[in-house]
């Protein structure tokens, strides 16, 4: 064994089982291999996913932007009605006065205009009887 | 002991003064058969009223207006004073002269203007209450207790609810179970509405003498309609602040045709056309200041018999055909009911 050795041979046995280490340890670097490839498979569809997400969580960030804004906006529009409410509440009694005002003006106009209304009616009336007389008078004279 | 006026006396009792009645009965009418048996209604309701004041003991005077009669016809005093002689001692009348009707006139189809006379009668009144009313209305034996028992007070307008009885249901001799039989009602008797309490108004106006003649009577300046005038005098008298009250019992009225009850819806589209004037005009909303010569009170008075006397016509007496800064607004109506909204008529 030594001198089969030693010239750089082996024995058929020998031979046979590196054979067989080889072939062993091929096929465990084909199986490697296509891990590796499963693996660099993954890797990729799991950088596209990466990606999505990152791409979905810019698009939220943006979203969120914007419902920031538009809630700063609502914010300053209730500010600005709130403001306005409040106005309008002190004003109220100035309000109330003023419709008080326009309504004793309202019946103040009323009662002037059936004045004026009887006053036409006097009018109408005395110059109907005059009328009258008159014609009276003159058809006398005529007569 | 007698009334004392002014204003210190606005609260207390007249004085029973005992030359002067407690009650004067302001009537208008004439000898012109008006809205057909006038004459028998008249002297009905006259006898009924007399009779029922004279057996409560309530002193009271008749003054009649004779307004504008008729050349040709017996006076109404005349047929009054024969057929019921027992009225003698307790009725005055004034005949007014025709012209006054023609003087005054601003509504030639107004034939008779039954305020002007009413305001004729209420100026000679000497009784502590006036009341003005008209010829067909018997009085209620409410309206008589309040009377007897002394109940009214002074710068109180006192109003009662008209019962219109139906036509042919009041017999010649008219007796309480007649008048208070329900079954002779026309039609549910209408309430009187606060604050004024108006309806049939001109059937019944109770009120202090003083207070009566404060207020001038009824309105001389706009006399161009028979309806309204009552009512308008109730929105005066409560615009100066007197109270309306509800005497608490009613007053009988007999329906009759030519009644106004009965024939208002004749004119409907044509107001102005009516005998009774545009019943339109605004009554409820515009008051007035009559002259200080209201109810003819320069007119020249002259004797024609006992208790009767003639207004002869004069100028002088003649209130002006149009005075317009006599038509007034209401005094303040704060915290009081409104006048009804304004409606064009037109």
């Amino acid at each position: 064994m030594g001198l089969l050795r030693f010239a750089g041979l082996v024995t058929a046995a020998r031979h046979a089982e590196t054979a067989e280490a080889l072939r062993n340890a091929q096929s465990r670097v084909e199986s490697i291999s296509r891990k590796l490839e499963e693996t660099r498979a993954e890797v990729q569809a799991c950088r596209s996913k990466l990606e999505e997400a990152h791409r979905q969580l810019q698009q939220a960030d943006e979203r969120a932007a914007r419902e920031a804004q538009r809630l700063e906006k609502l914010k300053a529009d209730m500010e600005r009605q709130a403001a306005r409410e409040q106005k309008r509440t002190s004003e109220f009694p100035a309000l109330e006065l003023r419709l008080d005002d326009a309504e004793r003006t309202l019946v103040a106009a009323r009662d002037h205009l059936m004045s004026a209304e009887v006053k036409l009616d006097l009018l109408e009336g005395a110059a109907n009887v005059l009328d009258a007389r008159t014609r009276k008078l003159l058809a006398h004279a005529g007569s | 002991m007698s009334w004392t006026p002014g204003p210190a006396s606005s609260l207390r009792m007249p004085v029973p003064d005992q030359a002067r009645p407690t009650l004067s009965v302001v009537l208008t009418g004439r000898n012109d058969d008006h809205g057909s048996d006038f004459l028998e209604r008249y002297l009905r309701t006259l006898r009924f009223n007399h009779r029922e004041l004279t057996e409560r003991g309530i002193r009271h005077e008749y003054v009649l207006i004779e307004w504008a009669p008729q050349p040709g016809r017996p006076l109404l005093a005349d047929i009054t004073l024969e057929r019921l002689p027992e009225v003698r001692d307790v009725l005055k009348t004034y005949v007014v002269d025709p012209g006054y009707q023609e003087a005054m006139s601003q509504n030639p189809r107004l034939g008779y203007l039954e305020f002007v006379a009413k305001n004729v009668g209420i100026r000679r009144s000497n009784g502590e209450f006036v009341l003005s009313t008209n010829c067909d209305v018997f009085f209620g034996k409410r309206v008589l207790e309040a009377l007897r028992a002394g109940e009214l007070l002074p710068r109180t307008l006192y109003r009662a609810a008209r019962h219109d009885l139906k036509l042919g249901a009041e017999p010649s001799n008219v007796t309480w179970d007649v008048l208070e039989d329900p079954r002779n009602l026309d039609g549910r008797p209408r309430g009187l509405r606060p604050p004024l309490l108006q309806g049939g108004t001109g059937d019944f106006v109770l009120l202090d003498r003083e207070s009566i003649h404060e207020l001038c009577g009824f309105n001389e300046v706009y006399r161009m309609a028979r309806l309204g005038p009552d009512h308008n005098f109730l929105v005066k008298a409560y615009s100066q602040g007197f109270e309306i009250v509800d005497i608490g019992g009613p007053v009988y009225h007999l329906n009759h045709r030519g009644s106004y009850r009965l024939s208002r819806n004749m004119y409907t589209g044509r107001e102005e056309e009516a005998p009774w004037g545009d019943k339109r005009w605004r009554y409820h909303g515009v008051v007035y200041e009559n002259p200080p010569g209201w109810g003819l009170a320069q007119a020249p008075k002259r004797e024609i018999g006992p208790a009767r006397w003639r207004l002869d016509f004069d100028w002088e007496a003649v209130p002006p055909l149009v005075d317009l800064r006599r038509v007034v607004l209401p005094v303040d109506r704060v915290g009081r009911p409104q006048p009804p909204r304004y409606r064009r008529k037109h």
